[in-house]
């Protein structure tokens, strides 16, 4: 087997992780914990009439995300072992098959935790069809998008330039590989986000429907982490395999380390500003504005503005 | 808000708290003009209604241009539409309706129409 020591020890621990975790979605107090942690974090109430709901539905997204990122992950080292030639890059198919497994694995759980019908009295409902971009922000929305497009694009110009250099062929591979992966991450993302949006969610009160948003939300975006990331990888392993070729002298190595650096910090700078402008928060600002006002997440963004 | 409620306790039936409630919101404009509605189904499923209860409420707001449907694509608040038009059109319509199911001559409907301009 063909699978680096340090990526098996990883590995096992991912699964030591995992079933610890799963085990404890089982648990009730951890259950309620985990549900007050994402009140907290969403900015909704969590009252008496969405509380089982939402902690039924966050232990079986949990679940799924635990073993879709298992599943993930043994298919990561299942191509590292597949392949004849190996490069010091291809270690990354492990994290793509990983990050893939957690973003399909809880939009699985999210479309398995069925929202349960209440048995009677009033209902409420939205009177317009929601999209991605009500849940995810534009930068995870379109950047995503974006990000896969210009991975596909530089892996491409990569595998171009250096086809005449035997020595870095098993990193075009490699480059290749990971940009691949970033297409089928966002396809998973366009496909089973949209299965995710058209799920009913019947709900008795404002609470209960504003919960079932919170839920989508949090899965739309595990479900785009994937494609965003492997996107960044792309980019970032494309430029590093063409300057490894096509520069072999000091100045142009120095190019060759600095062009990666720059994207990683760009990526890096970009991440941080997404994160704080509250992007979990997102849904409440388009579609629950006066919650978003009352608590404050609206007023925090516009004052950012 | 775009938000419906509907209360099967009400005596109002489902299909016109439906009507009612989308035809306000096309109205003040929170259904803006290009708002793609849920499916018959989605809603249906949503609400705890009978697919042919929201069809029929569907139906009739397309009757008086306040929403239209595109086939497969879905039903929408058309980008060319008059909203407050339709709905007083839709509100003259059913004053009539009434007065005539009351009996009341259409001399005497105009005279209670002025008294109710005049307050």
């Amino acid at each position: 087997m063909n699978v680096p020591l340090p990526l098996l020890v990883i590995a096992l621990a991912w699964i030591v992780l995992a079933v610890t975790l799963a085990t404890l979605t089982l648990v009730p107090r951890y259950r309620a914990w985990r549900a007050r942690g994402m009140a907290r974090s969403v900015g909704l109430e969590l009252d008496d009439s969405a509380r089982p709901m939402v902690e039924r539905a966050l232990a079986t997204r949990e679940r799924g995300r635990l073993i879709g990122g298992t599943v993930g992950l043994a298919l990561g080292l299942a191509a590292i072992a597949a392949r004849p030639v190996h490069d010091d890059l291809d270690q990354w198919f492990t994290f793509a098959g990983c990050f893939i497994g957690i973003g399909v694995g809880t939009a699985v759980g999210a479309i398995l935790a069925r929202p349960r019908s209440p048995e009677s009295g009033p209902r409420v409902a939205r009177s317009r069809e929601v999209t991605l971009g009500d849940y995810l922000t534009p930068l995870e929305h379109r950047g995503a998008q974006v990000l896969v497009l210009l991975a596909v694009v530089f892996a491409l110009t990569a595998a171009v330039l250096v086809a005449g250099f035997e020595r870095e062929q098993p990193r075009a591979v490699t480059t290749l590989v990971i940009a691949g992966f970033a297409v089928a991450a966002l396809a998973a993302r366009e496909l089973i986000g949209r299965a995710v949006l058209a799920q009913r969610s019947p709900a008795s009160d404002l609470s209960r429907l504003a919960w079932e948003d919170a839920q989508r939300a949090d899965t739309l975006a595990q479900l785009t982490l994937a494609p965003l990331l492997l996107g960044g990888l792309g980019v970032v392993f494309a430029a590093l395999t063409a300057f490894g070729a096509l520069a072999p002298t000091l100045l142009s190595v120095v190019i060759g380390t600095a062009i990666p650096l720059v994207l990683i910090m760009g990526f890096i700078a970009v991440t941080a500003i997404w994160a704080s402008r509250s992007p979990h928060r997102h849904f409440l600002r388009v579609l629950w504005p006066e919650i978003a006002v009352a608590n404050g997440t609206m007023h925090r963004e516009n004052e950012q503005r | 808000m775009t938000l419906l409620r509907i209360d099967p306790a009400s005596p109002t039936p489902p299909f016109e708290q439906l009507r009612t409630q989308l035809l306000a919101q096309i109205h003040d404009g929170s259904l803006g003009p290009g708002a793609r509605l849920p499916t018959v189904r989605r809603l249906a499923d949503d609400l705890g209604l009978a697919p042919n209860t929201v069809a029929r409420a569907y139906r009739e707001l397309e009757q008086i241009g306040a929403i239209e449907t595109r086939g497969r694509h879905g039903s929408y608040v058309p980008l060319s539409s008059d909203a407050t038009t339709n709905a007083a059109q839709e509100a003259a319509a059913a004053f009539v309706a009434r007065l005539r199911a009351l009996g009341i001559p259409e001399s005497q409907a105009r005279d209670y129409l002025d008294a109710a301009l005049r307050t």
